[in-house]
């Protein structure tokens, strides 16, 4: 199979029992991921981006579903094969310094990654950190300080050279830059871009921030309490969004207009996201949608193709 | 960017392995009493060790030297039966010491596997492992510890197994509410997702956790069993078998004579206060040690 995906995630539902409840965290979402490709996940909070992404590494265990890493179902691998098959797929945390183990040291943080794998001798591992350190832009001797001795933007360097440390092909991004200043972090999604292009990464790029997401990935899918709205290539998707939702999301990026006939009223999402306990009846949305009709409230809306490679699940798509 | 040139400066050139442990230390040396407290630690640890060849006397007493008050030749004075004060003390040392470490490794050992059990399963072994560490806790454990070595009989070995026993449920409420709290932190994530096993993440990067956030609680937990091992035996008089003699039963061995020569009571006294505020103390600066922010002052 020449054409097979480095990631296929097939029909993939997650759900939490919580206090005899049932948590819908993620319903029934497909996609395929390329090696060096990017697939953005947006949406709000609590809308499944992270379970995904957690599932996609079986970090979560899927109840259903497959999810197909290089071939191979990685719900069918023994435990031992699973640890032996995470050196192809990592993740890079929000909170780095969450993340660390802050009693070790940035370098022996690092190492540790590829002692588990049983990569290299101790001398090539010491020469690999060094490595990763410079690469990711941190200075040598940060090998010796602790995590908490780092700003936000070094943390998360060294988060990402602990991901990189055993050279991964798939790479969860679970909003790397939400908790870092706005000028980090465009030097953080230019490392990402750069490391990308030199390893032939696979990112599942996981944010709220639209413009990054716009930026850095190749397709980009809208998750809505838990299920896919619409996917496409992150060119026609902000170009052209067909589902009401991301409309207004990509009206919420706040522009600064630059003559005042560009000046419009800002337009927000009314009320929250319903429960993911009893998602409601018919499209997940239609509670919130300006254009919703009876029709919304009684029919769920099927993933359809609106334009080549473009899906939205809308009944007024296309 | 001050904050990487700080720790830079900080860690020089030297290896990270190393430098982890020297730095440690440097935040420990930095209490000038935790360093006095770990040197006395020494220096009674040493004659725990060497208490039969350091001894000035024998512990059988002389008649002829009965109560007589700290001179040049017996520093501490000596009691009612012509024993020497200091030779007792140091005998007291060394069985206070053994108790001491014996029945904290016991409780420790308990009471962190019943956590760490508890708070990584979950679910009924958690409800039932810690309502036990309830009882535990409420328990007399003076009545089970007495209660017990009424039939295994006196001796060193009945006094650390009945007080590791009975005493570790501290040990187990602590590591298991740490336990939960890294259950589920990223922390643990980031290992499973590198492909750690459970056992290398429950080693590396659950117990060093739990760990640094009882060792504090271990120091003082070692002041609670030495002073309830002065409690058996000044009130109920258990303790070892000669030479052995805790300082519990010193004293009450020597309180119908406490009025007329002080020296019986002060002397032992001020050595058993001085292990317990020197246990504090290390404690204190082992805190500041263990935590990498280090912030204990003393």
């Amino acid at each position: 199979m020449p054409d097979e995906p480095l990631l296929r995630v097939e029909e993939v539902s997650k759900h939490f029992k919580v206090r005899g409840r049932t948590l819908h965290a993620v319903e029934r979402v497909s996609f395929e991921l390329d090696a060096g490709q990017t697939l953005g996940l947006v949406g709000e909070s609590g809308s499944g981006k992270s379970t995904l992404g957690r599932v996609a590494l079986r970090l979560l265990e899927a109840d259903a579903g497959r999810v197909v890493f290089q071939g191979r179902d990685i719900a069918k691998l023994s435990s031992k094969e699973l640890r032996q098959e995470r050196r192809h797929m990592q993740i890079i945390f929000q909170d780095p310094l969450a993340s660390l183990n802050s009693r070790m040291t940035v370098g022996a943080a690092i190492e540790d990654a590829m002692i588990i794998q049983g990569v290299g001798t101790r001398a090539e591992r010491r020469k690999h950190v060094d490595e990763l350190l410079e690469r990711v832009g941190l200075p040598l001797s940060a090998g010796n300080a602790f995590p908490f001795e780092l700003s936000g933007g070094q943390q998360q360097r060294v988060g990402i050279a602990r991901a990189l440390a055993v050279k991964p092909k798939l790479v969860v991004c679970d909003e790397p830059i939400s908790a870092l200043d706005v000028s980090i972090q465009v030097q953080i999604i230019d490392l990402l871009k750069d490391l990308q292009k030199e390893m032939n990464l696979a990112y599942i790029f996981i944010s709220h921030n639209l413009g990054v997401v716009q930026y850095l990935s190749d397709r980009v899918m809208v998750l809505y309490l838990g299920e896919v709205v619409e996917q496409g290539t992150a060119q026609d998707l902000f170009a052209d969004p067909q589902h009401p939702y991301t409309r207004v999301l990509i009206d919420s990026i706040l522009k600064i207009p630059e003559s005042s006939a560009e000046r419009r009223p800002m337009t927000g999402l009314p009320g929250e996201m319903p429960s993911p306990f009893s998602p409601p009846v018919g499209c997940p949305f239609h509670p919130r949608c300006a254009l919703a009709q009876d029709r919304c409230s009684a029919e769920k809306p099927q993933m359809r193709a609106v334009a080549d490679g473009h899906l939205a699940a809308c009944h007024f798509a296309g | 960017m001050s904050t990487v040139t700080d720790a830079v400066a900080y860690a020089s050139n030297r290896s990270w392995r190393r430098s982890r442990l020297r730095r440690g230390f440097g935040r420990f040396a930095r209490g000038p009493l935790s360093i006095i407290g770990l040197i006395w630690i020494i220096v009674l640890v040493v004659v725990a060790l060497f208490a039969p060849q350091l001894a000035p006397y024998p512990v059988a007493g002389d008649i002829l030297v009965v109560n007589e008050a700290p001179s040049l030749a017996h520093w501490f004075g000596t009691n009612n039966v012509g024993q020497d004060m200091l030779t007792l003390c140091m005998y007291g040392v060394r069985y206070t010491l053994t108790i001491a470490a014996g029945a904290t490794i016991l409780s420790f050992c308990i009471g962190v596997f019943v956590g760490m059990m508890a708070g990584l399963q979950g679910g009924w072994l958690d409800q039932v492992l810690m309502r036990f560490t309830d009882f535990m806790y409420s328990f007399p454990s003076f009545v089970l510890a007495i209660t017990v070595i009424e039939f295994t009989g006196q001796g060193i070995v009945s006094v650390i197994v009945m007080l590791g026993l009975t005493q570790w449920a501290g040990f187990a409420r602590l590591s298991r509410g740490m336990t939960l709290t890294l259950r589920n932190s990223e922390l643990v994530e980031s290992g499973r997702a590198i492909g750690a096993s459970r056992a290398f993440v429950i080693r590396h990067y659950v117990f060093p956790h739990v760990w640094s956030s009882i060792s504090v609680y271990t120091a003082f937990f070692l002041v609670n069993i030495i002073t309830q091992d002065g409690m058996l035996g000044l009130f109920y008089n258990v303790g070892p078998q000669p030479p052995n003699i805790s300082f519990g039963s010193l004293l009450l061995l020597n309180t119908p004579d406490v009025l007329g020569f002080p020296w019986l009571l002060t002397m032992p006294v001020l050595v058993f206060v001085s292990i317990l505020v020197s246990l504090i103390v290390v404690g204190e600066g082992l805190q500041t040690m263990l935590s990498p922010k280090g912030s204990v002052n003393l």
